[in-house]
């Protein structure tokens, strides 16, 4: 008995001892070895789905915002039955071929269907069918559609900038790809220590007003299908800034809806890529250097009466036989022979070294990808009968946004400014990145510029080109521009292709916006002050209105209130 | 005494730190899945944020059934200029008082 008993406790001992043992070689021998091992099954990294910045309108609403979607994976191998094919086609698109020629391949993985709705992405997760798997992924919307659809751009599947500010900004708008280290159980459930973080990339504030955004775009849509024209383009700028409130282009897209375009050339932002002669828009840097060299004055006189003026051989005609003008009605009645009679004055030299000031044949420099330079001859490259083509915006390849450019140097008093779009760049935090700052050089004298303001009233007035851009209750200052189309079949002008253009800025004697309208190809009619011009008014209309801009007789009709100070809370109307 | 003291003392030690550990778990737990939580809140609220923005859109007002926007005549607006607080006391309160 006794020496059973001390068996017995050999046995417990050596038991007991082996157990001691083998703990002791865990956790001083293969302590890492078991470490590592604990570390894999309670630790996993979890990745931070990175959000785009959002973009704001100047108002702070919104025109691109980030959202969370889910992406829906398969593993083509682990497919048995049609059946699995079947039951997901009820509620995604599938390409079931592909899957099956993946799943021969022994290929794991394969996108169902990325960025699809969480409700939907649910009820498959739900399925649990196997091999069927989601991962969340970062989508665009926009919630406007397709306005402002060419300034703000779009972004690929992958979330990578494309067009417009989506892609001149897209290192500020991407946030990078973050991910952090989680707890989890032997279950896999995870366990937080509290520090959910959010990425997202900096907030972008341009200088668009999606109200004068609706406007612009509403009445350009009306105009193009009114003319049946090819493209129609409509800037709107703050002339003494370069600040863009509104920016359209016609045909358009919904960068929502990316799969439905047809045609690739409708993302193109015509405003800034698309050349084309100005026609007798371009005769304001003529008549400008003119008056700046002092060459001319207001009431000089140009004998316009034979209709047509003889350059190098060529006949250059004016739409409408005139008698003797003044430099004023040059403009006003956009006579072709008196503005190439102050061309001859002025002298190619001169009138080149303008063109240049005026910042043709160069970009703008304006925040927004794509914009093209324009093409101006050098004079040693100009023909003869280059003396009377240019003047009148023949010769000449410009953007729409460098003709409003020039037009908003005779608004603001003789400065060139650098037109923009964006104007404030925040962190998700809220700090300040970036803001814009006003750039603009001055390239006439105030004198030149309020000459040509006044001069550009009368195109809006009786006898002037463009009256049907003449605005109830504020003066318009503005021209008409009626070009033919190079027919390359011909190699000559072509008779019934035309751009019709207006460019101006309201109200004349203190200018709040300058705008132009550009129509491609009009059906019907052609003339700048019968196509474009009524579009310039109908958006200055609702656009004075929308911008709270009185009228020039506010005054005089006792729309203006002025209280004085609160003690005595005295009501002004004024009358003058 | 001494030793039956120090044996409860020690296993309620022991119970103690299991105690204040499982609870620390369970916290984990409760904070996880209100992270879980907050992540969907926060989804939905940038969804409803750009359900807003789409709903508010001057394209959507327009386009609604029987709503557009109409901008007012300028003629029949008054452009008040002066101090706007005196005015909101002179002319609104006042009145209701």
């Amino acid at each position: 008995m006794q020496k059973r008993v001390i068996l017995l406790k050999i046995m417990l001992l050596v038991c007991f001892a082996s157990i001691i043992f083998r703990l002791g070689l865990i956790m001083f021998v293969e302590h890492q070895v078991y470490f590592s091992r604990a570390k894999i099954q309670q630790i996993k990294k979890e990745e931070i789905i990175p959000k785009r910045g959002n973009i704001y309108d100047r108002m702070g609403r919104e025109l691109a915002v980030s959202l969370e979607k889910e992406s829906l994976f398969i593993d083509p191998s682990s497919l048995k039955s049609d059946e699995t094919i079947n039951i997901l086609k009820s509620y995604i698109k599938v390409n079931a071929e592909q899957i099956k020629s993946q799943s021969e391949k022994n290929i794991r993985f394969l996108w169902l269907e990325r960025k699809v709705d969480h409700a939907v992405a649910e009820k498959i997760k739900a399925l649990k069918i196997e091999g069927v798997g989601s991962v969340p992924e970062g989508a665009r919307f926009y919630p406007n559609g397709f306005l402002a659809s060419h300034v703000i751009g779009f972004v690929n599947i992958d979330e990578q900038g494309m067009e417009g500010l989506e892609r001149q900004y897209d290192k500020y708008l991407k946030a990078e790809k973050s991910s952090k280290v989680v707890s989890v159980d032997a279950r896999g459930k995870k366990l937080s220590d509290g520090s959910l973080k959010d990425i997202k990339g900096n907030d972008i504030f341009v200088t668009i007003d999606e109200g004068l955004q609706y406007i612009v775009e509403k009445y350009l849509e009306e105009a193009v299908k009114k003319w049946q024209a090819s493209s129609g383009i409509a800037i709107m700028m703050d002339p003494f800034t370069g600040e863009i409130l509104a920016l359209a282009n016609r045909p358009t897209y919904d960068p929502n809806n990316l799969k439905f375009i047809k045609n690739i050339g409708i993302i193109r932002n015509r405003a800034l890529t698309d050349l084309y002669e100005p026609g007798s828009t371009f005769k304001i840097v003529t008549a400008t250097a003119a008056l700046e060299e002092g060459i001319v004055k207001p009431y000089t006189k140009f004998d316009c009466s034979q209709g047509y003026i003889e350059v190098w051989g060529k006949k250059i005609k004016d739409a409408h036989r005139h008698g003797v003008l003044t430099f004023e009605e040059v403009i006003q009645k956009s006579s072709n022979v008196g503005t190439i009679k102050i061309a001859m004055m002025l002298g190619k030299e001169k009138l080149y070294q303008y063109i240049k000031k005026f910042g043709f044949g160069e970009k703008t420099g304006i925040d927004l990808p794509g914009e093209m330079a324009g093409y101006i001859r050098p004079t040693q490259k100009w023909s003869g009968t280059s003396i009377g083509a240019i003047p009148i915006g023949q010769e000449v390849a410009v953007t729409a946004i460098q003709v409003l450019r020039a037009y908003s140097v005779i608004a603001n008093g003789g400065y060139l400014v650098k037109p923009f779009v964006v104007s404030e760049i925040r962190s998700s935090e809220g700090n300040i990145l970036y803001k814009a700052v006003i750039q603009r050089e001055k390239i006439v004298s105030e004198k030149t510029a309020k000459i040509m303001r006044d001069i550009l009233k009368k195109v809006t007035e009786e006898g002037g080109t463009a009256t049907q851009a003449k605005l109830d209750g504020n003066n318009v200052a503005g021209k008409t521009g009626t070009a033919q189309k190079y027919d390359p079949k011909t190699g000559r002008y072509s008779k019934d292709r035309f751009v019709s253009s207006f460019v101006g800025f309201i109200p004349a004697d203190n200018p709040r916006i300058a705008m132009i309208v550009v129509i491609h190809d009009p059906k019907g009619a052609h003339y700048g002050g019968v196509v474009a011009a009524p579009v310039f008014k109908a958006i200055s209309d609702e656009a004075m209105a929308y911008l709270n801009i009185p009228r020039d007789d506010a005054k005089e009709k006792g729309l203006v209130v002025t209280f004085e100070n609160e003690t005595n809370r005295k009501v002004v109307v004024a009358k003058e | 005494m001494k030793q039956i003291v120090l044996i409860v003392f020690s296993l309620f030690a022991i119970f103690a730190i299991l105690w204040v550990r499982s609870n620390v778990i369970s916290v984990e737990y409760r904070l996880s899945s209100l992270e879980e939580k907050k992540k969907e809140m926060l989804n939905e609220r940038r969804l409803l944020l750009a359900e807003k923005a789409s709903l508010t859109s001057f394209v959507r007002i327009n386009n609604a059934d029987g709503h557009f926007l109409v901008f007012p005549d300028r003629r029949k607006i008054v452009y008040i200029s002066g101090n706007p607080e005196s005015l909101v006391k002179a002319v609104s309160f006042n009145k209701k008082n």
